[in-house]
Formats: structure tokens, C-alpha cells, sequence
């Protein structure tokens, strides 16, 4: 039987090195993909993820099982960034390719049937992709890390909320607003 | 009937199903007849699943690197720090210890060797005034004078014939 990962956690406070190597393993492409959706540098996203791993092993000992594993571990790698992200104070306008079709698809959204698209429309779409993500780039931290975690990590508002250690109405107000500016965008273009 | 013009404050929730039962109706019956609202969530919903739906994947890494970097700054962070490791080694101490040692026996030297020198020298001189002047001779005068006011017989110290002690 597979472990959970509260389990998994527990085990590493007790210096269980085997179980950290797991947990790592369940969760390096999850914090590396997560940590580059909100520094968009490959080196830092793996410096901060790693990090982040770091502190799980040495505060393992705190995680109480009040919320899941996985909100736990989010919340110390994404105030990671956002502090990383303050502290470098990098607001760069990054373009962002928009992913290829053959690359593997990982949210529920994504494993549901697509519409059928012509060519022509399919290029537009990229660009309207394209230029979605460039707007999402140009959200406030705290709006756009909201954002990642609903649509990359389909996070609940409520586990939203502890990540970013704010209510659940302050998590609707940023998703609001992040999808008011992102609508107003696609309207303009 | 709906108790508020546009309920915007809910529509996240709507589009999440985050409402309660009450509250989802409620919204239900509002987008029903306020086709702003209808456009805005079905905007919110089509937006979610486009950004969802083509999440930018960042440049692939190797996964055992990755962890065996992770292993390496993990192990970094368990030593204990520069300062501790630096008294756990012998060289340094043994090399440190003899180095204070050298300073602290030529600090000892240097600092007893010039107060025997001045006593050499004082006794040396002592010794030739006295001879000169006869002083050990007529010590026990010497003694009972006041240096200033017997000038006189001091000078004459050398003529006076010697004295029994007591």
C-alpha cells in the first residue's frame, strides 16, 4: 500500500531519509513547474524548489496534520518565491511560449476531449494564448500566485487561502481582479 | 428576488461551485435575467480553461541531478559551522597552541631579563661609589648623618678612622 504523504512527513521528522527521497520525488516536478510559473527563471525555480525541500526536512518536526500535506509544503515554497520575487524585485516581461502539443498534459481541464479547431483558428488561439500568459506575467504577485494555484494546481479557495496565508474572501478579490484585467486584455486585442 | 444588483463578490465561488446551496441558487436566478453577469462568468470560465489548458512548461531539467544536488546542499546544511569544524581539527589547534606558547615565553623572557640588568648595573655602581668614597668603611656614621647638613664630614669620610658597629 502506498503511503500517504502525512505519513511520508511524519516519518521524515523522525530523520527517515527514505521517506524524504520520496516525497521529493513525488513533488519535484510539481514545486520546480510551480516555483518557475512564478519566477519564470529555470535556475532560480530550481534553487527555490530545492530549497523549499530543504525546509520540509528541517520543519517536518511543525507540520501539526492541521491542513494537507501538499497545502503545507506549497505554502513554504511559494512565500519562498514571492519573498525571493520582493526581495529581487524582478518584474520582467517575459514572453512565454505557449506549451507544444506533444508535451504531456497534467490538470483535469486538460485531460477532458478538446473542441474541434480548424488550422487557421488553432493559430490564433496560440497567439490569444500566447498573449494571455504574457498578461498573467503582469499580475501582482499576489494575484498571479492565486491564479497558478487554481488553474496549474486546482487548488480549493480554501487551501488557496493558506498558502498565501490570507482569507478566503482576500484569495476571490485577487482571482477577481486577476481575471477582470485578463478579460479586459482579450477584449482589447 | 435577489437581495443585491450585481453579485460580483460571489462570482468566483459561483464559477468554483464554492456557494452554498442557497447562495448558488440565488446567483443562478440573478444570471437568468442580468446578461453583464451572464458575460462575466461565462468570460471568468472560458479564461480559467484556456490558462489551464495550456499551463508554459518550464525548460526540462534532469530529475537525478536535480536530487542529487538536493542531497549534497542538505548534507552542507546538517555539518555543523566553520568555527566548530575549525576546533575539531588538531593541526590548526596543535599549531595555534604553540604559536601562543612561543609568544607567551618570550613575553616572560623579555619582561624578566631588563629588571636584572638594571640590578646588575646598580650594584656595580654602588659598589665603585662606595669604594671611592669609603662608604662601606664608615657605614655605621654614615647612618647617623643627614646627607645634606654633614656635607662636611662626608667629604672628609676617607680621613676619619674607622668605627666599631653598634
Amino acid at each position: 500500500m502506498e503511503l500517504s504523504d502525512e505519513v511520508l512527513c511524519q516519518r521524515v521528522a523522525d530523520r527517515d531519509e527514505a521517506a524524504f527521497d520520496l516525497l521529493v520525488e513525488r513533488y519535484q516536478e510539481r514545486a520546480y513547474r510551480l516555483a518557475w510559473s512564478i519566477l519564470r527563471d529555470a535556475e532560480e525555480a530550481r534553487d527555490l524548489s530545492q530549497e523549499a525541500f530543504i525546509r520540509l526536512y528541517q520543519a517536518a518536526e511543525s507540520f501539526g496534520q492541521r491542513a494537507r500535506f501538499s497545502t503545507w509544503f506549497y505554502r513554504i515554497l511559494v512565500n519562498l518565491c514571492l519573498d525571493h520575487r520582493r526581495k529581487h524585485r524582478r518584474w520582467r516581461g517575459v514572453l512565454v511560449a505557449p506549451r507544444s502539443e506533444d508535451e504531456p498534459e497534467s490538470s483535469i481541464v486538460e485531460r477532458q476531449p478538446a473542441p474541434f479547431q480548424d488550422p487557421l483558428e488553432n493559430l490564433g488561439k496560440k497567439q490569444t494564448m500566447k498573449a494571455l500568459w504574457t498578461a498573467v506575467d503582469q499580475l501582482s504577485p499576489q494575484q498571479r500566485a492565486a491564479l497558478l494555484l487554481q488553474v496549474q494546481e486546482e487548488l480549493p479557495t480554501a487551501e488557496i487561502a493558506t498558502v498565501l496565508k490570507c482569507s478566503e474572501a482576500t484569495v476571490r478579490v485577487h482571482l477577481h481582479r486577476a481575471l477582470t484585467t485578463l478579460r479586459k486584455m482579450i477584449g482589447n486585442l | 428576488m435577489l437581495s443585491w444588483q450585481h453579485p460580483e463578490a460571489k462570482l468566483i465561488a459561483y464559477v468554483k461551485g464554492e456557494l452554498t446551496e442557497r447562495d448558488h441558487r440565488r446567483v443562478g436566478d440573478h444570471l437568468a435575467t442580468c446578461p453583464e453577469c451572464t458575460r462575466t462568468v461565462e468570460d471568468f470560465r472560458r479564461i480559467l480553461y484556456d490558462l489551464a489548458s495550456s499551463v508554459p512548461q518550464p525548460p526540462q531539467i534532469h530529475w537525478g541531478a536535480y536530487r542529487a544536488e538536493l542531497r549534497k546542499k542538505l548534507e552542507a546544511r546538517r555539518q555543523p559551522s566553520w568555527g566548530w569544524q575549525w576546533l575539531r581539527r588538531p593541526l590548526p589547534m596543535a599549531l595555534s597552541a604553540a604559536v601562543a606558547g612561543a609568544l607567551l615565553i618570550f613575553a616572560f623572557q623579555s619582561g624578566s631579563y631588563r629588571p636584572a640588568a638594571t640590578a646588575d648595573l646598580a650594584f656595580l655602581e654602588e659598589s665603585a661609589v662606595a669604594n671611592r668614597l669609603d662608604l662601606l668603611r664608615q657605614y655605621s656614621m654614615l647612618e647617623r648623618l643627614d646627607l645634606w647638613e654633614d656635607l662636611d664630614v662626608v667629604r672628609h669620610l676617607d680621613q676619619i678612622p674607622p668605627t666599631r658597629e653598634g
